[in-house]
């Protein structure tokens, strides 16, 4: 047998194989936690930090201790604590360099923990930021005090002032511009010129054939010259009138919107204090809109920072092609297709200040369409304080990528509200207390992009106070017609996009408002109403006075262009009528020399016929003679 | 690569059987050949250490056919493709494609298809021609060396030395 066998050598493979095994186990704790830590890190924008990693075998996966992720906005406070991360992966998926595991346990999940060290990191990745215009700006709490015209007019956003005066200072720079630009074309210096070459350029002719004829071929050349230059200032004069007739319709457009702008000024003002449901009248916006846009803007936040884990494209494997000497996989059918990442189901308890939440998610992968199933998660509360029932589920299907949809369905019945501050600040101060409150909210983005959202919350009981405080006269009326609520509803809907998103916000309580202002302020407020439309309707007068003098001023320019044109127009016809009338003069000089040629070529032949004919003559003559 | 080609020369020379030359020079093949991070170079690899073959002839064929991959690698990727997508062989693939062992064994690359379908087909001819011309060499070229000028000349160079001092090393 050892004739065969090299023994030594089988123990140096299980020796070679053994160490390179027993290396990768007794790495792994830290390599997981290296990659843990690295990945999240730069996933995240603050530092993430994990106690220990531990390998188990049976199931095989692996068990995460302590891990914390820093808030990248507060580095001193963690957005989400974990006290330990237990998951199996699959073992035959690994070898196909596939990360799937099929069970994760979360348990003692934190919201909003402290940390001992900050969480910041060097040089962080831009956080996400919403864009403008979102809903946000279109929360405002009514004043709560009824101003007089002239602090209504001066308090507000009246645009039709700014757009008179902005278009004042624009004629005022086309002005300037006008007058340098108009220095800048040909004027009286270039036509001047013209008259003496026109003049210069006339052929004078002394009845010598010759010179003639070469006086004329050099007014000719001249007067061409004449006519190009001519033809080229008068191009650059017309292109500047039709540069002063677009400006002059641009001026055109804006004198109707200065023109315009007193009536929009009044809609809006109309629409701000009128007491209907889109305006003052429409207290859910007021009472509810900021702190609904806050949960919103909340909401975008951490959405556009899970968005790059959600599947956005869904693009399936592509065919890996190796280069050429390493050759190509080619691939078969894949009888148990999983994509490249996917966590099959995670079972979280959450510790939230309220109790606890307890709740699964499955199918996490960023390749939905390769697995074919949406991402699903459910959680329901448990042991919870000052709630009565809690359930929150939620589907993101992006197995089509080309139609996918995240949805989220909330319920809570009994939240109890003890204090809640609506309003501060001294004109009024607003608390909602002692509330029992049903909420029933369902969320929906389609294509990643586009909301269509509900939430519908009911007081079941209510009771606002207006606490001490300095209030105005409206502040007073408001919160004595919110004194005796004992219940209402509000109802909101959000539309448009996720990045600019409009929310519709109303409620029982806007009729009740209504009819107490109506009550109280419904003469004043048209009566001065009606005050400021008539002194911006002045205003706008005086400035339409000030901008038509610009105007006027401006238009002058329009009639010396025209007048600059006509000149060269002139110029023109006169250089290519001389040109015209010179070169008749040459073919007509031509003509000329050629008629006397040919009538001195006839002469000339008539006298040699002639002589012909008297030599023939005389030669019969002789011939006769000597006959006889 | 001297030190190798040294104990080769002294390898052939001694009384080793041809066949554990030989199998090391076809199991170096092999690994020469394919690409190495394969499960079947850790076979091959168990094999030589556990089968007395002559470990310098395994070297050496590792360091020569390695060479020789280069240039049949066009060749290896073309035989890997007409394999992997012959019509008859796509259930067996398809069911290796699905299992643990045929993923760590990376057979549906062509060139490791290619490649290890090639040293297997040239195992046994190696084998065999090997042991034939190491017969040869033994029953002829040692005495013709002995009287060659140039071997002469070659006696007085570091290779010999080399050669010399580990010709007093019992061979594996």
């Amino acid at each position: 047998m050892s004739k065969y066998i090299r023994w030594w050598g089988f123990i140096a493979f299980v020796v070679i194989f053994g160490g390179a095994s027993a290396s990768v186990f007794l790495l792994a704790d830290w390599a997981v936690k290296r990659a843990v830590e690295s990945w999240g890190t730069s996933m995240n924008g603050a530092r993430v930090d994990l106690d220990s990693a531990q390998m188990t075998f049976n199931p095989f996966g692996f068990a995460l201790n302590n891990l914390q992720v820093a808030d990248a906005r507060a580095p001193m406070q963690n957005s989400l604590q974990v006290q330990s991360i237990k998951f199996a992966l699959d073992g035959f998926a690994l070898l196909r360099r596939k990360f799937v595991i099929t069970e994760m346990s979360m348990e003692g999940v934190r919201t909003n923990t402290p940390r001992s060290v900050s969480g910041a990191i060097p040089n962080p990745p831009p956080e996400p930021e919403p864009e403008s215009g979102s809903a946000e700006s279109s929360f405002s709490m009514p004043s709560m005090s009824m101003p007089s015209t002239s602090e209504l007019l001066a308090s507000e956003d009246i645009q039709s002032g700014r757009l008179a005066e902005s278009f004042k200072d624009d004629l005022d720079k086309a002005r300037e511009q006008w007058s340098q630009r108009f220095s800048q074309i040909p004027g009286e210096k270039r036509l001047a010129e013209y008259e003496s070459r026109l003049t210069k350029a006339k052929p004078s002719l002394d009845g010598k054939t010759l010179q003639d004829v070469q006086e004329i071929a050099r007014a000719i050349k001249e007067l061409e010259q004449i006519r190009d230059d001519a033809r080229a200032d008068l191009e650059q004069v017309q292109s500047v009138k039709r540069a002063f007739g677009e400006d002059l319709g641009s001026w055109a457009d804006r004198t109707k919107m200065v023109l315009a702008s007193p009536q929009e000024d009044f809609n809006r003002l109309k629409a701000k204090y009128s007491l209907d449901a889109k305006g003052l009248a429409n207290v859910s916006n007021g009472l509810f809109g900021p702190q609904v846009a806050d949960w919103l803007k909340t909401g975008e936040y951490w959405y556009l920072k899970a968005k790059p884990f959600i599947p956005a494209s869904g693009k399936p494997t592509e065919t890996v092609e190796r280069k050429r000497l390493k050759g190509i996989d080619v691939r078969f059918e894949d009888r148990n297709q999983v994509p490249g990442f996917l966590i099959r189901n995670i079972k979280v308890s959450v510790d939230v200040t309220a109790g606890k939440m307890v709740g699964q998610i499955r199918n996490v992968t960023n390749d939905q369409a390769t697995l074919g199933h949406p991402m699903t998660f459910s959680f329901f509360g448990e042991e919870m304080h000052g709630l009565k029932d809690l359930e929150i589920e939620g589907t993101f299907n992006h197995v089509n990528p080309k139609a996918t949809s995240d949805q989220v369905r909330m319920k809570a019945r009994g939240i109890a509200i003890d204090d809640y501050k609506i309003i501060g600040g001294k004109t009024f101060p607003l608390r909602l207390r002692n509330s029992a409150v049903d909420l029933d909210a369902r969320l929906e983005i389609k294509d990643a992009e586009q909301l269509d959202s509900e939430i519908g919350v009911a007081f079941k009981t209510a009771s606002f106070v207006s606490v001490n405080g300095e209030k105005s006269e409206l502040g007073q009326v408001v919160a004595d017609a919110l004194a005796d609520v004992q219940q209402f509803n509000a109802n909101a809907r959000l539309g448009g996009t996720l990045r600019k998103y409009t929310l519709d916000l109303h409620s029982d309580l806007d009729e009740r408002l209504r009819n107490a202002l109506n009550r109280q302020f419904r003469a004043r407020i048209d009566h001065a109403l009606a005050d400021a439309k008539a002194q911006l309707e002045q205003r706008a007068q005086e400035a339409m006075k000030r901008i038509q003098a610009k105007l006027d001023e401006l238009k002058s320019y329009e009639q010396k262009i025209e007048e600059r044109r006509k000149q060269f127009a002139e110029k023109l016809d006169k250089a290519e009528s001389d040109l015209r009338a010179a070169v008749e003069k040459q073919k007509s000089e031509a003509e000329r020399k050629s008629n006397e040629a040919k009538q001195k070529l006839k002469s000339e032949t008539e006298e040699k016929k002639q002589e012909a004919a008297d030599k023939a003559k005389e030669k019969a003559g002789k011939l006769f003679k000597g006959l006889k | 690569m001297l030190r190798t080609l040294a104990k080769l020369l002294q390898v052939l020379n001694s009384e080793t059987e041809p066949s554990q030359i030989t199998l090391g020079l076809a199991f170096g093949m092999v690994m020469g050949f394919t690409p190495m991070l394969t499960l079947h170079n850790v076979l091959v690899l168990l094999l030589v250490l556990v089968l007395r073959v002559n470990l310098s002839a395994f070297l050496l064929g590792i360091a020569i056919f390695s060479g020789f991959a280069f240039a049949l690698d066009p060749v290896f990727h073309s035989l890997g493709a007409l394999v992997l997508n012959a019509e008859a062989l796509q259930g067996l693939w398809t069911d290796l494609y699905n299992s643990a062992w045929g993923r760590l064994e990376h057979f549906y690359n062509t060139v490791v298809m290619g490649s290890l379908l090639i040293s297997v087909a040239l195992f046994v001819p190696v084998v065999w021609s090997g042991n034939r011309l190491v017969l040869r060499y033994r029953a002829h070229v040692p005495g013709w060396f002995k009287n060659n000028r140039v071997v002469m000349a070659l006696k007085s160079s570091r290779f010999y030395e080399i050669y010399q001092s580990l010709s007093r090393v019992t061979p594996s």
